[in-house]
């Protein structure tokens, strides 16, 4: 995230955190396509993730004077809030038998249809991380969308627990390195 | 266990995709406060996810942003820490214990922190002892095989330099204008046998080098005379294996007419057997 956009994001959330209801605007238009794009790909039909991203956004805004800077990125916070909210609702929907446990090797191919509104940079970021090996898509899709532990993962996929870490891992540092190589790309 | 293998060790990819346990979280947390390193790789790894989650972005249905838009307003925001608001009319013991609950909470968190700090800077520096503890003692060893190996180089070096001084006396003596050289040839007993004898008037000092001389028993030895008025004189004995050298005989001699080479018994003998007379030159 560049600087320019840094300083409006620090600006957005003392707004929220005044109080200001319009602010909320600049919210849902700057960040509901990647909190939405999150929520989707955990419970996988859009009523739900319609029903889960308007909860994550009450929560976010309910919750606003409980975020502290210097814990993590406003981003990175509303990410964990729409993920658990996300995941709450996929185990409530998966106890009550409505849906099927599946996590499909899709990565970004499906989402990159449905958006419309990209940017120029993210549109160069989503071609960098279709880079990303199927293998280590479905690792973070696990982990990180769906709420597993590397146990349940290698449980799952019928591979040792030593495999899973090392994948994991490797996947995380390859999205690292894509992003890298992403931000060299445009500079 | 050093910062980088903390940091490689695949905890801060975990916190990152929340898959820690609350106690690894709170550890990590921990860590990225204490070490900047540690802030830094955790920061790049948070950014890499929030790359791959806009990289997954879908807009969201028209609609959905006026229903959240009009929920905000019948929503309002909870307080940073309900607890913290003080009564009007608290007593001073109540406040002061408030007070200890705001301070001590964070006192506590600090403490753990700093503990958990501190555990791996114990771990750390534990582990740099030992390693430098075993550098210690290898070095010690290797000192020990230098000093040891210093040691046989300068005798070494003493030996050597004793047999410079050695080959130097040598050389002068032999290439002295006073040293004659006298060749032994062989008698009917050993008619090819060659011996050659280097004498300095002077110095009085004998050396011999045998060319050809007939292998012997054990029981044997070869002897050097020479032959002074008349008289042979004993020159030592010597190991046949060794006189292909040039070699200093152990006895000097002054007034030399002739030298010759005896076959006797092993360790010399009074005087020559002259039947067992295997070389002989005059000077």
């Amino acid at each position: 995230m560049s600087k320019q956009s840094q300083i409006s994001i620090d600006e957005l959330v003392s707004r929220l955190k005044n109080g200001e209801q319009e602010a909320c605007v600049q919210l849902y238009d700057q960040f509901s396509p990647s909190l939405y794009g999150v929520v989707l790909k955990i419970v996988r039909s859009e009523d739900d993730a319609q029903d889960v991203l308007q909860d994550a956004f009450i929560k976010i805004w309910k919750n606003i004077q409980k975020y502290d800077s210097k814990k993590g990125t406003f981003f990175t916070w509303m990410l964990n809030i729409s993920r658990n909210t996300a995941i709450d609702k996929y185990r409530k929907l998966k106890k009550e038998g409505k849906v099927e446990i599946q996590i499909v090797e899709s990565g970004v191919g499906m989402s990159a249809e449905h958006s419309n509104e990209q940017s120029t940079d993210k549109i160069g970021l989503k071609e960098e991380v279709k880079k990303l090996s199927k293998e280590h898509q479905l690792m973070i899709d696990y982990i990180y969308f769906h709420g597993y532990t590397q146990q349940e993962v290698a449980d799952e996929l019928k591979m040792p627990l030593g495999t899973v870490k090392t994948r994991v891992r490797n996947a995380v540092g390859e999205l690292r390195k894509t992003y890298l190589n992403f931000l060299l790309f445009w500079i | 266990m050093d910062i980088k293998d903390y940091i490689s060790s695949g905890i801060l990819e975990q916190y990152v995709l929340n898959s820690a346990s609350a106690q690894e979280r709170q550890e990590v947390e921990c860590m990225s406060h204490i070490y900047p390193e540690i802030k830094v790789a955790l920061t790049e790894l948070q950014t890499a996810i929030e790359n791959y989650t806009e990289a997954n972005a879908v807009t969201p249905p028209i609609g959905a942003k006026e229903k959240f838009l009009t929920a905000i307003k019948s929503t309002s925001q909870d307080k940073a820490e309900p607890g913290k608001v003080i009564p009007i009319g608290t007593t001073a013991a109540n406040k002061e214990s408030k007070e200890f609950n705001k301070y001590g909470k964070l006192a506590i968190a600090a403490s753990i922190c700093l503990l958990v700090g501190l555990g791996f800077t114990y771990l750390t520096l534990n582990g740099k002892v030992n390693e430098l503890s075993a550098d210690v003692a290898s070095l010690e060893t290797q000192n020990n095989q230098l000093n040891s190996d210093n040691l046989n180089l300068s005798s070494t070096v003493d030996s050597l330099s004793g047999n410079a001084t050695f080959n130097q006396a040598l050389l002068a003596d032999l290439s002295s204008f006073d040293t004659k050289k006298i060749q032994l040839g062989g008698t009917d007993l050993s008619p090819e046998s060659k011996v050659n004898v280097f004498w300095n008037a002077t110095s009085k000092n004998v050396y011999m080098k045998v060319d050809d001389l007939p292998e012997h028993t054990d029981d044997k030895q070869y002897q050097l005379w020479a032959i002074v008025d008349g008289t042979p004189t004993d020159m030592g004995v010597f190991d046949l294996a060794l006189a292909a050298n040039l070699q200093q005989m152990p006895y000097v001699v002054e007034n030399a007419q002739a030298f010759a080479i005896t076959l006797e018994e092993k360790g010399g003998v009074q005087s020559p057997t002259l039947s067992e007379l295997y070389v002989i030159g005059n000077v």
